[in-house]
């Protein structure tokens, strides 16, 4: 039957010496469905990559003339007294968060898929989890702008109030904490997720036959689950490493880098440089640091994991 | 009015068909002119005015303008700036612009706007502009030429609580004759710390003295009021002046050294400033003129809401900056707001009439000083403007004003003053730092545009 | 997933596993029994000891619920006690349904206009996104050609790549564009609407070859068969069958041009533009005139369809997000 099928359909597409299959013979079919996408990828990926490069070389500014200036933006960039400022807080604020990324949401997915037993129970308590990364960042930004208010209409000022404590400052006294917990409320569901998966495809049997050998629950997380979630444990750390590295949008909602550039990481200082101060080039420039990085942790990934695991991991 | 209207359609009819061109659709011809305008919550009278000011225009031409015009409420003048530009580029830039007078350089300097010599000679009887104050000319004038229209100017007076000076003793005479102190040089900058601090010690006010958050010209007025001075009238080049830029680094730190001013001054929102001097939790606070509308128009006091003008006049004082030293002369800070015309407006005359008329009209002109709490640009004024008690009140303080140097890279320049200002308060640099690190940056970027003295 | 785990993982289980898996039940029944002769004392320690996780679980997820009922109750009430627990119900905040706002003597646009507007981008982001990555997860798919492999990996590279670094480079792509064709890629919805499309699409079209891989080829054939050819079979037979799949992408890329900021509020600057998005930061602002009961209402407004779909969507959500984490943060 299936061979009869396939005689069939290729005598179908037996050349016929039409113009229009003459064309597709020269340009195939599959690049027909695939030029969309190329060419959406080729305008807003390979050639802003160049252009980045090249801005980087120009001093760009409010009057857009190309002026090109060699590495000028370099050397501005290693005198300029706030980059080791700005560099610190992105290690501070990247390391941070990805441990909360990955040590909280592998709690929660432990929490939810193995101790708690029934299952729409861990289903619920995972999908709130999920609430705040579907909502819109500017709503979420909000939920946090009004916890941390300053004066006593902020939740966690009315809770200082009920232990007879004045108000706090909180977004200026404790940017970088606050912006940490803003970004890790939001990935803790991405590790989750990932790891909740891992964990039911673990085959019941393993776990079953951990406490037959009467290893508690502690126990078979030590030595039956933790081992079988080594790959998706790397991926999480490599590809938030990725996405943190990036991110400044809840950043600039809440607290906006400030005050005093204390929250201020590397992708929002570039960006406050280009569109804030109008330093297209320079903006450009220290861009093309993270550029970089993201282009090299992205091969590195494909390196470490391999295509096959990648594609299995990012199901 | 109708019977005008289709009076001027067949003269303009008969006009077309006399000179046999294609004029037919000219007697319905409508010209849209497009208005950007900024400011805070009470500046919407900058929109609002150039409407009004359509309705003139259009009885002057028989064109039918049609005026859109979008106000921002500016969160950052930087944003703003940076729209305009894209606009442009994307060829959608609007007929007029509205900004500090200090944007014009930059704008010209890349061919944004157009200079207005021309219509301005041409006008200048017609609507009055000869009635309006030659410093505010000045503030237009980029490389010998004139580039806007002033739209209003200021004031920045510093306020004080009147009711927390009578808690602490003084009567009302007293508090009356405070601002005549200061504008004899009697009263110094010492002296406001020193009282500052003693409200402060009575357990009177939280903070002795408040200031804006976010750059802006407060920052250099104090540069000024210490001696320095910012732009070389020769060169028109920017200038640091050392000495006065570490005394005004020096007061910032002195400030927050006694516990007067909070260290993260410059991260609190203007909301809880608001909040904190209408409520009178701060003794001073380097305020401006458009304040007083303000207070009156958005409820930022916790019981009270919006406030009353008699509550302002009761327990609200205002003053000129104080002077540095006795005897010295006290100043306070212009930043005239203006109306520019876009290189890409298809009818730059009728866009500069209608600012023209907008801006200088003296209705107009009268109704947007006295809704923004800003101060009128003629010398003569209407009745209205005449009797309002806050403009008398603080007109005398244009004869101590400043104001900001126009010059193409003048951003640069603010922005590293606040940021030196900012550590010093924040205690990231003493200011003997903080003053090589604002010569260095400023070398940097500048050049040899910036004199350093 | 299962592949990667099995060859990867140090047993630590002496005995066989099959072994154990067979004689596992017998003696879960016998400890259960053991369980009946403890004490009272003990098994309550037992009972506490099966709580644990739910109460743990409960405390850590409380900051969640109590951030969002008060954006519930805020919305509704003049006064809350602790922020969230309405004192007098109202529904003043809502007023900028029937009028627009006005802060001072400046007044915000129509509600209407900005959530046409959100619906506009986001529907065009979702239309564009489901296009172009059916017409290539099918090329993916189906075709067999030099090359595939290399863009197969491409787009796996692509979906992790940070799209956001590239905001200043973007910025110009989109201006030259705008200079050389004289059409608004700047200050349009539209030109934002390609971008944002552009950064989703890598993910959409990864998610939807494996829906294509799932058809069997006879499907494909029996429509040559038909005299379908491969455009007609992807439209009329292919396209029909993966519908579930269609939903799911067509679902996430709303829902991602609904929430979508940064991009909108760096290339977007006339108010006649303005996004759900754009107009809720505009209000929360610097200066913060407008009371919280307002900007929660609005808030909760602009949250109308990602609650709706979160309600509707569940299960389908947990399993398609997986990968559709993007910008994972």
């Amino acid at each position: 039957m299936r061979a009869a099928v396939e005689q069939r359909a290729r005598a179908y597409r037996a050349p016929l010496n039409t113009p229009r299959t003459r064309l597709l013979r020269r340009f195939p079919t599959h690049w027909l469905f695939l030029l969309p996408m190329l060419l959406l990828v080729v305008v807003f990926f390979f050639v802003p990559v160049i252009l980045n490069l090249i801005l980087a070389f120009t001093d760009m500014t409010l009057s857009l003339r190309w002026e090109f200036v060699g590495l000028k933006n370099y050397v501005k960039f290693l005198q300029d007294p706030l980059i080791p400022q700005i560099a610190k807080n992105t290690l501070v604020y990247v390391s941070a968060t990805l441990s909360i990324n990955v040590i909280f949401g592998l709690f929660l997915a432990l929490l939810t898929t193995y101790f708690v037993k029934r299952e729409n129970v861990g289903l619920a308590f995972r999908s709130l989890w999920l609430l705040p990364r579907m909502t819109p960042p500017v709503v979420y930004a909000l939920l946090w702008i009004w916890m941390t208010d300053p004066t006593e209409y902020g939740l966690l000022n009315m809770m200082l109030q009920a232990f007879g404590l004045p108000p706090l400052s909180w977004r200026t006294e404790y940017p970088m904490a606050t912006i940490i917990l803003v970004n890790g409320m939001v990935g803790a569901s991405f590790g989750m997720i990932i790891f909740s998966a891992a964990i039911k495809s673990i085959p019941v049997d393993y776990i079953r036959a951990a406490k037959v050998d009467g290893a508690s629950d502690l126990g078979v997380v030590r030595w039956v689950i933790l081992p079988l979630l080594k790959w998706p444990l790397m991926f999480v750390t490599t590809w938030q490493t990725l996405s943190l590295l990036a991110s400044y949008e809840y950043i600039l909602l809440v607290t906006q880098g400030g005050p005093n550039h204390r929250s201020e990481v590397w992708s929002l200082y570039a960006y406050y440089k280009a569109f804030a101060s109008g330093q297209y080039g320079y903006g450009a420039a220290i861009a093309m640091v993270l550029v970089a990085v993201a282009v090299i942790i992205a091969l590195l990934m494909l390196r470490i994991f391999g295509f096959r695991r990648l594609m299995e991991l990012m199901r | 009015m109708r019977s005008r209207w289709s009076l001027l359609g067949v003269l303009l009819v008969g006009l077309a068909l006399l000179s046999g061109t294609v004029g037919s659709s000219a007697a319905q011809q409508v010209v849209t002119i497009t208005a950007w305008a900024a400011g805070s919550p009470v500046d919407g009278t900058r929109c609002s005015n150039l409407v009004e000011a359509a309705g003139q225009l259009r009885s002057e031409t028989g064109l039918k303008i049609e005026p859109a015009c979008q106000f921002t409420h500016v969160q950052d003048w930087a944003a703003y700036r940076q729209r305009f530009v894209i606009a442009y580029q994307a060829g959608q830039a609007p007929d007029i612009w509205t900004g500090g007078h200090e944007e014009i350089a930059w704008m010209a300097a890349a061919g944004y706007i157009v200079p207005v010599d021309e219509y301005i000679q041409k006008y200048w009887e017609q609507y009055e502009l000869n009635d309006v104050f030659d410093n505010l000319w000045q503030a237009c004038t980029w490389k010998g030429q004139l580039w806007c229209v002033p739209q209003d100017t200021e004031a920045r007076p510093v306020y004080f609580r009147k009711d927390v000076l009578r808690q602490l003793g003084w009567s009302n005479a007293e508090i009356e004759a405070l601002p005549e102190r200061v504008r004899a040089g009697e009263f110094t900058l010492d002296d406001m710390i020193a009282l500052a601090k003693q409200a402060k010690e009575a357990g009177l006010v939280e903070w002795g003295v408040f200031h804006r958050p976010t750059p802006g010209g407060y920052f250099h007025m104090m540069t000024m009021a210490f001696g320095g001075q910012l732009q070389d009238p020769e060169t028109g080049k920017l200038v640091l002046d050392r000495q006065a830029m570490l005394k005004n680094l020096q007061f910032h730190a002195r400030l927050v050294q006694e516990g007067l001013t909070p260290p993260d001054m410059t991260a609190t929102s203007w909301r809880s400033i608001h909040k904190a001097v209408v409520e009178g939790r701060v003794l001073f606070w380097f305020g401006g003129t458009w304040h007083w509308a303000e207070w009156q128009r958005v409820p930022y006091h916790g019981e009270l809401g919006a406030l009353s003008e008699d509550y302002l006049w009761e327990n609200m004082g205002f003053m000129l900056v104080p002077a540095p030293e006795r005897g010295g002369r006290p100043i306070t800070q212009s930043h005239p707001f203006v109306y520019v015309i876009t290189s890409q407006s298809q009818n730059p005359e009728l866009a500069f009439r209608l600012a023209a008329i907008g801006a200088v009209r003296k209705d107009l002109a009268a109704k947007h000083a006295i809704e923004a709490g800003k101060l009128s640009i003629r010398k003569t004024n209407t009745a209205e403007y005449r009797n309002w008690g806050f403009g008398n009140a603080v007109s005398y303080m244009l004869e101590y004003t400043t104001t900001l140097p126009n010059h193409e890279r003048f951003d640069v320049y603010h922005r590293a003053v606040y940021n030196a200002i900012q550590a010093v308060e924040t205690g990231a640099r003493t200011p003997e730092q903080a003053l090589e690190d604002l010569v260095g940056e400023l070398q940097r970027e500048l050049g040899d545009e910036v004199i350093i003295r | 997933m299962r592949a990667s785990s099995s060859n990867s993982t140090p047993n630590p289980n002496p005995t066989p596993v099959g072994a154990a898996a067979v004689e596992a039940p017998p003696r879960r029944r016998k400890r259960k029994r053991e369980y009946a002769h403890l004490t009272r004392f003990a098994r309550t320690k037992a009972r506490l000891y099966a709580a644990l996780p739910y109460v743990l679980l409960a405390i850590v997820s409380l900051p969640i619920v109590v951030m969002y009922s008060w954006l519930l109750m805020n919305s509704f009430s003049k006064k809350t006690l602790f922020g969230f627990i309405p004192q007098e119900l109202t529904l003043n905040n809502w007023r900028f349904l029937w009028e627009p706002l006005r802060i001072g003597t400046s007044v915000h646009p129509s509600i209407w206009t900005v959530t046409g507007n959100t619906l506009l981008f986001a529907g065009g982001v979702t239309v564009l996104i489901v296009l172009i990555s059916t017409l290539a997860g099918f090329a993916l798919s189906r075709f067999d050609f030099r090359g595939r492999q290399s863009i197969m990996q491409l787009t796996i590279l692509l979906h992790a790549f940070p799209g956001v670094t590239l905001m200043i480079a973007i910025f110009f792509v989109l201006l030259y564009l705008m200079k050389f064709t004289g059409l608004p890629f700047l200050n349009s919805l539209w030109g934002v609407v390609l971008v944002k499309a552009a950064l989703e699409i890598p993910w959409s079209a990864w998610i939807i070859k494996g829906f294509f891989d799932a058809i069997p080829w006879e499907v494909e054939w029996s429509a040559y068969v038909d005299g379908c050819n491969r455009f007609q079979a992807w439209y009329k037979v292919i396209l029909p069958q993966i519908r579930p799949g269609i939903a799911a992408i067509a679902i996430f890329s709303f829902l991602a041009g609904w929430g979508e900021f940064i991009f909108l509020y760096t290339f977007i600057f006339s108010e006649a533009f303005y996004t759900l998005s754009l107009y809720l930061n505009s209000i929360i602002g610097e200066f913060q005139v407008v009371e919280y009961g307002v900007v929660a209402a609005v808030a909760l407004f602009y949250m109308i369809p990602v609650i709706v779909f979160f309600i509707f969507t569940q299960k389908g959500l947990m399993q398609v997000t997986v990968g559709g984490l993007k910008g994972g943060r």
